[in-house]
């Protein structure tokens, strides 16, 4: 049977096609399914880079009014710190910021990369990842403290440069913006150039437990008793010219039960730049108010109840006219703080009034305004008195309900 | 016996059949190499063609800023490898011109820039305000970032 089959030569032609058929098409296949392993990687590399496309183009950053906040002095450096929204889908890191002046400052670029610590021309490392959607992020950098930005309108511009390539860019000093903070309008109270608008932001203040005055306060204006207090009431001016406050302005308190028994709280030094900008003029509620210029020593920073007596020759309150249509309302608001037992130049000024405790409920205020202004006929000492608000003491607002 | 073996019956047919399968194993071998040879030529050409399109396909490059500078006819320009594979900057053209940069520039061409570096090309370019620059950066992979700056 062996011997037959061996030597047998039927269909063995057919033996050496089929052999030789196979080996083509096997190697035929080898190469298919060879190519299309190659055309499956590179599929999936092409996948793998449109996804990073996609992602790159999700990124949106957006500069926050006032976009930048400084110089502050930092050990012999100027910092500042840039405020940004992360408007896109998706987190952000940036890489590398680029700030060019128009005139002083960086006029020949600054280019500021990441550092772990303080260090001029850098930002720093851990405020460089922005979260999905994260409002307000800070991203504080240093420059030497020969180098101050200047602060005229869009004569800065800064690049910020993220890891996935995206430019974005803003020029500094931003325009003010901010829809309820602009006094005037339906709800406002004119006398003569001032201008109050009885909104949640009218009024709020700090006390020894709270440092940063709340923006706005709590609903019902529920004010602490027996502390002491530092209320911030915001005036805007809507005449043609500047209008300076003077020393007997005054915020007065009367206990709704017992008429009478009144409590004063005299104007105080205004609030200190640091406060102003970090505080008020981030917060998109506030962002337009104005702040006094290179005043560090200025009430409440760094704590709540930091009072410091007025002085109208040096810090005076001053309530800008419109800057671009004057008597046009309105200028740029100003919170104005009282606090003080006594008015300027009296024993008093730097000792605190109280809401008196042991009553913990309504309360009625009055304003009394006393300020120089110019009407265009030349400057005059005003002086009027406002019924205002009302308010609630204590720690709830059962006290103040029947 | 001895007949047999003097007898020239069939002769032809085995020669002839021992021809034919010794043409056909022949042209078979041939195929066979034939093949193996041209699917290997082009396994190993796709092959090629893939990693290279691959690599190039990774390659990402941003031009992220132009300055001006007046008093040296300067244009500084900032490039960054934002990709995932390093890169090789072979040639920046302005206005289609492909320049040189300048001894002092921190960074000479051909540059290779790793992932995530940046560097700066100064280029000697004489210009005034409102001038229109086309700049180009192409890699050796094939690549091209384009921007165009106005001057200040």
């Amino acid at each position: 049977m062996k011997k037959f089959c061996l030597f047998r030569r039927r269909a063995v032609s057919t033996m050496i096609g089929g052999i030789i058929v196979l080996t083509l098409l096997l190697t035929a296949l080898g190469t298919m399914v060879f190519v299309s392993q190659q055309y499956d990687a590179y599929q999936s590399l092409v996948s793998k880079m449109s996804q990073t496309d996609i992602n790159r183009f999700a990124e949106n950053l957006v500069a926050v009014y006032p976009g930048l906040v400084g110089p502050t002095n930092d050990s012999g450096t100027n910092r500042y710190t840039m405020i940004l929204n992360n408007v896109g889908g998706i987190g952000t890191q940036i890489a590398r910021l680029y700030i060019n002046s128009t005139n002083s400052g960086c006029t020949s670029v600054c280019i500021l990369d990441p550092a772990p610590s303080r260090t001029v021309y850098r930002f720093r490392q851990g405020d460089a990842f922005i979260n999905p959607g994260e409002p307000a992020h800070n991203v504080t950098f240093w420059l030497p403290s020969t180098t101050t930005l200047p602060t005229d309108l869009g004569s800065n511009t800064v690049w910020i440069i993220t890891t996935r390539g995206r430019i974005f860019s803003f020029q500094w000093t931003l325009p003010p913006t901010g829809g309820t903070t602009v006094a005037g309008g339906p709800g406002s109270l004119y006398i003569g150039p001032l201008v109050i608008k009885f909104e949640p932001i009218l009024i709020t203040y700090t006390t020894n437990t709270v440092s940063i005055p709340a923006i706005p306060i709590s609903s019902g204006w529920l004010i602490p008793s027996h502390v002491n207090i530092i209320f911030f009431i915001k005036f805007a001016n809507k005449g043609v010219n500047d209008v300076k406050l003077s020393k007997a302005s005054n915020f007065q308190v009367q206990q709704f039960g017992s008429p009478g028994n009144v409590v004063n709280f005299w104007m105080i030094a205004p609030m200190s730049t640091n406060l102003c900008q970090n505080t008020f003029q981030r917060n998109p509620l506030t962002a337009n108010v104005t702040c006094a210029s290179s005043y560090s020593g200025g009430n409440t920073y760094p704590n709540g109840n930091n009072l410091v007596v007025y002085d109208g020759t040096k810090h005076p309150y001053i309530i800008p006219k419109n800057p671009t249509q004057p008597g046009v309302c309105c200028g740029p608001p100003v919170y104005v703080l009282f606090a003080a037992q006594d008015m300027a130049g009296k024993p008093n000024q730097n000792k605190y009034s109280q809401i008196p405790e042991g009553y913990d409920g309504p309360l009625y205020t009055f304003l009394d305004l006393t300020f120089i202004y110019d009407d265009g006929t030349g400057s005059y000492v005003y002086g009027v008195n406002l019924p205002f608000i009302s308010f609630c003491a204590g720690d709830t607002l059962n006290n103040c309900r029947p | 016996m001895k007949r047999k073996w003097k007898s020239k019956l069939g002769v032809s047919t085995i020669v002839a059949n021992m021809l034919m399968i010794t043409i056909t194993l022949s042209l078979a071998a041939i195929l066979v190499a034939w093949a193996g040879t041209s699917y290997g030529a082009f396994t190993g050409g796709t092959q090629l063609f893939f990693v290279q399109r691959g690599e190039a396909l990774q390659e990402r490059v941003v031009i992220e800023n132009v300055f001006f500078n007046k008093t040296q006819n300067l244009v500084r320009t900032f490039v960054r490898n934002v990709g995932v594979e390093d890169i090789k900057i072979v040639a920046i053209y302005i206005n289609g011109t492909s320049l040189t940069p300048i001894s002092g520039s921190p960074c000479t061409l051909p540059k290779v820039l790793g992932v995530g570096a940046v560097c700066e090309f100064d280029f000697n370019r004489t210009w005034s305000s409102g001038n229109i620059f086309i700049i180009v950066v192409a890699t050796a992979r094939g690549n091209q970032a384009a921007t165009t700056a106005r001057a200040p």
